[in-house]
């Protein structure tokens, strides 16, 4: 913007001297014209004086003539002629007297002439009715003072002429000089106004073209502060205190609701718009102004004309003008879509820290940690539940790498910065294990994974870390417990060996022993003593079958690895072989299905369709030829509800039928239980351990057992176990 | 038959059951020398440091105090000068893990110790009888339970 500044003290005193001089010019040639119009008329007057004068005289010397003729021819008509002649003079001093009013010398002058006249005229007059001869000496002086009267008379006018023209000659002379100055005077100073104009109207006109030009800038920046008050919503008023006359912006208007202009802005209307809440606020704002010069910044609710409510940030300020004078300037901005951002941006801002808060707790709760390194800012960020998984308060130390390496086992570090570290920019990397030494001394195990990430320019690392201590415990308690498992295995392997060996060397010797007495030649044995071995030897077969039956119950106990795919039909064909002499025996009729193939542990299911098979040939019933069917059936809905895990096709089950003696259905479970018997010892021989194994057996196989009986009808087994019961986890 | 008697050796902890084993031999109609050894320590220092020539067959008890039969087996087979000895074990137990264990450590035969006096004598008649160096070459698993 083009600075106007106007030599405006300049101007003035220039104007104020030009003035004063032109007065001055004026005045003078006033008083000059003035003092030329007086000498004009003194000379006028003087020469009026001598013409007076010279009347004057002129009536004395015809008065001293008349007298002179009377003398001379003393006649008497010639006295007439003499007053006539002597009334002449007195109005011709008068006329004098009159005009020399101002000039007490001519006057006294004049005061003398008449004098001496008076005195003439007196004597005149007593002598002019003398008889002239008579009185010839008095003539005669009279006649001498008669010349010597007009003579004085003749020298005072002359005295007096001399001198009007004198003063006169002066005063012209005086005038004459005066008249030679003025004109350069005057000259010189209409000169010096018009220089003082000239550069005055040049001055104007440079301002005014400046003035112009100011004006146009003028122009645009308000055209550019309305656009700036547009875009940042804001208006600005001011006011000079004392004239209540205030100024609105035209995007006050606007701010406040109203058309621009529409109403003739007052502090009052102002006030009125501010809502009734806030109106006490604005108020004690503007007291401030007085005492700090400006108001705080306060934001106002204004209701606009259409019963909105807006907010509005106000601020004033006290200036000075160039002028001095004081102006109040105060400017608002609408602060309703700041509002509405910052509510947006709060509502972000929260939603984020909701989120983050959500992840921090999640972390927590999942124990994952992480860091992240941002290769642009060489930066980087540990989240607060590394802090925590470290044993630290989150961001208690700057986080770094090393920082982390730190904690790491010595053992492990190597390969975590070979695979973890910056240097390596390979991505996606994972490591089990590793062990870190958290703040407290406490070993921790951590899973570790390396992902790189490339956005928007910005290449960012990330470390995440999963505690897995609780795993890696449990592993090792599982590990422990394996052990003791093995251990108790192996127990039971020694267990084995004792039922096998141990358990059975004193029976077979109790054996090897009576058939030594038995066969011995030297013993002539009583009935009663062949009948006490036979009994002996009766108790220690059974004890002999016991032993043999537990030791075949723990082995189908024992974990075994054995799984193998196996066709049913080959096991079922040698379980039958084994059993070969008892059905040759009770002439038993087996019918059998066609089995599938399965992943079993085979010689368990042998010993599982032998149990199962000589159960139901031992409970047959007596003289009536055993009938054993074995089928390969179809689950039924009850039976599928059983398998949750495994669907229809995964599941094999059969059943093994009988027409024997049967069961009272109220001891379906019991005959399972180790050792438990329903019938007589005598009639049909057993341990009551066959049922149990089988059992075992079917647990085994996470498959499962039943039996159905009715007393002398028969006996239905059922079992039920997965194709493949193996890397099922339940 | 020749007429060296057949070289027998047992090696058992058990008195009872070397009773039994020496009365079986002694009412076998063949010419026999035995000896008879308490447990594993006496067996080998036997074979190794004795004078007395080498069994033909040994007797060997699974189950003895201090180191367990199928080790003695494992030394004896790993020993250049013994290698060639016929080994049967003889042992209560029937445990199939014992069967294989000792069939796999190179025993020619699988004895279960009988119940009855006479099966003893049928058991021991028949592994002593036996051609062992014919049977070596084709010897199985099969046949290496003796059953009687």
């Amino acid at each position: 913007m083009t600075q106007l500044r106007f030599p405006e003290n300049l101007l003035k005193v220039s104007l104020t001297i030009a003035i004063f001089l032109l007065l001055g010019i004026s005045s003078e040639n006033y008083r000059q014209f003035r003092s030329y119009s007086e000498s004009q008329k003194r000379i006028i007057k003087s020469h009026e004086i001598q013409t007076l004068l010279q009347k004057l005289l002129n009536a004395i010397i015809k008065t001293e003539a008349s007298y002179k003729a009377i003398i001379v021819t003393n006649e008497k008509e010639i006295i007439e002629d003499y007053f006539e002649q002597k009334l002449n003079i007195q109005p011709q001093i008068e006329k004098i007297k009159l005009l020399t009013t101002d000039d007490y010398i001519v006057q006294a002058k004049i005061d003398t002439i008449q004098k001496v006249i008076n005195q003439r005229i007196n004597f005149l007059d007593q002598h002019i009715y003398l008889d002239s001869k008579r009185n010839q000496g008095i003539y005669k002086s009279a006649l001498t003072s008669s010349a010597k009267l007009v003579e004085d008379v003749e020298d005072l006018i002359e005295e007096i002429i001399i001198e009007e023209t004198l003063a006169l000659n002066e005063k012209e002379s005086l005038r004459d000089k005066k008249y030679r100055i003025n004109p350069l005077l005057l000259l010189t100073t209409v000169l010096f106004s018009l220089f003082i104009f000239v550069i005055g109207f040049i001055a104007l006109y440079y301002y005014l073209k400046k003035a112009r030009k100011t004006l146009y800038t003028l122009k645009v920046n308000q055209m550019i502060y309305e656009q700036a008050e547009q875009i940042s919503r804001s208006g600005h008023w001011h006011y000079r205190p004392g004239s209540n006359k205030i100024t609105f912006s035209t995007n006050l208007f606007r701010l406040l609701g109203f058309e621009p202009y529409s109403f003739k802005p007052s502090l009052k209307k102002y006030l009125d718009i501010i809502s009734v809440n806030d109106r006490p606020n604005f108020l004690s704002a503007l007291k401030k102004l007085k005492s700090e010069g400006h108001t705080p910044a306060i934001d106002l609710t204004i209701i606009t004309p259409d019963g909105k409510e807006k907010c509005l940030r106000f601020v004033a300020r006290l200036l000075n003008d160039n002028n001095g004078n004081k102006l109040v300037v105060g400017a608002n901005k609408d602060l309703t879509y700041e509002i509405e951002t910052n509510k947006k941006l709060n509502r972000l801002n929260s939603d984020l820290k909701m989120r983050n808060n959500i992840f921090k707790y999640a972390e927590s709760i999942a124990m994952v940690g992480s860091y992240s390194y941002d290769f642009e800012k060489k930066e980087f960020k540990f989240s607060d539940n590394l802090y925590k998984m470290l044993g630290f308060k989150p961001e208690n130390f700057p986080p770094s790498e090393s920082k982390f390496v730190e904690f790491i086992h010595i053992d492990d570090r190597a390969d975590f910065i070979e695979k973890m570290g910056l240097e390596n920019v390979m991505n996606n990397f994972h490591i089990n294990r590793i062990r870190i030494i958290d703040n407290n001394g406490n070993v921790k195990y951590l899973s570790v994974n390396k992902k790189i990430f490339n956005e928007d320019n910005s290449k960012i690392l990330i470390v995440a870390f999963k505690d897995i201590t609780e795993e890696v415990l449990i592993t090792k308690r599982l590990e422990e417990k394996n052990e003791e498992l093995s251990k108790s295995n192996e127990e039971l392997e020694s267990f084995n060996h004792i039922a096998s060996h141990d358990l059975q060397e004193p029976l077979r010797k109790i054996h090897t022993f009576i058939s030594r007495i038995r066969d011995s030649d030297d013993l002539n044995a009583s009935p009663l003593i062949v009948d006490y071995l036979s009994r002996i030897r009766i108790a220690a077969n059974r004890m002999q079958k016991l032993v043999i039956d537990l030791l075949s119950f723990s082995r189908a106990s024992k974990d075994s690895d054995n799984f193998e795919f196996s066709n049913l039909n080959k096991i079922l064909k040698s379980a039958l072989h084994e059993l070969n002499s008892d059905i040759q025996e009770k002439q038993a009729i087996i019918n059998y299905d066609e089995l599938p193939s399965v992943t079993i542990i085979s010689f368990q299911f042998q010993q599982l369709f032998v149990n199962l098979i000589s159960n139901a040939l031992k409970y047959s019933k007596h003289n009536i030829r055993p009938v054993i069917k074995i089928s390969n059936e179809k689950l039924t809905f009850d039976e599928l509800l059983k398998f949750p895990h495994y669907n229809e096709t995964e599941l094999v089950k059969i059943t093994f039928e009988d027409n024997g003696i049967g069961f009272e259905q109220q001891y379906a479970d019991v005959i399972f239980i180790l050792f438990q018997r329903l019938h007589d010892r005598k009639k049909y021989s057993g341990t009551g351990i066959g049922l149990a194994i089988c059992k075992k057996i079917l647990h085994n196989h996470r498959g499962s057992i039943f039996a159905e009986g009715r007393p002398e009808v028969g006996s239905k087994f059922t079992i039920i176990f997965p194709k493949t019961p193996v890397n099922r986890s339940f | 038959m020749n007429n060296h008697p057949i070289k027998i050796l047992l090696a058992d902890d058990d008195e009872d059951d070397r009773l039994f084993f020496e009365d079986a031999i002694d009412a076998l109609p063949l010419r026999t020398s035995l000896k008879m050894v308490e447990n594993g320590k006496e067996l080998m220092d036997y074979l190794l440091l004795s004078e007395s020539p080498l069994p033909d067959v040994i007797f060997l008890d699974l189950n003895m105090p201090g180191k367990n039969g199928l080790d003695y087996l494992t030394e004896i087979r790993a020993h250049p000068k013994l290698q060639s000895i016929s080994v049967a074990v003889y042992s209560t137990s029937s445990s199939e893990k014992d069967i294989e264990e000792s069939f796999v450590r190179g025993a020619n035969i699988y004895i279960n110790k009988p119940n009855d006096f006479n099966d003893l004598k049928d058991v021991l008649k028949k592994v002593i009888c036996t051609n062992w160096q014919y049977l070596n070459t084709s010897f199985n698993k099969e046949s290496f339970l003796l059953s009687v």
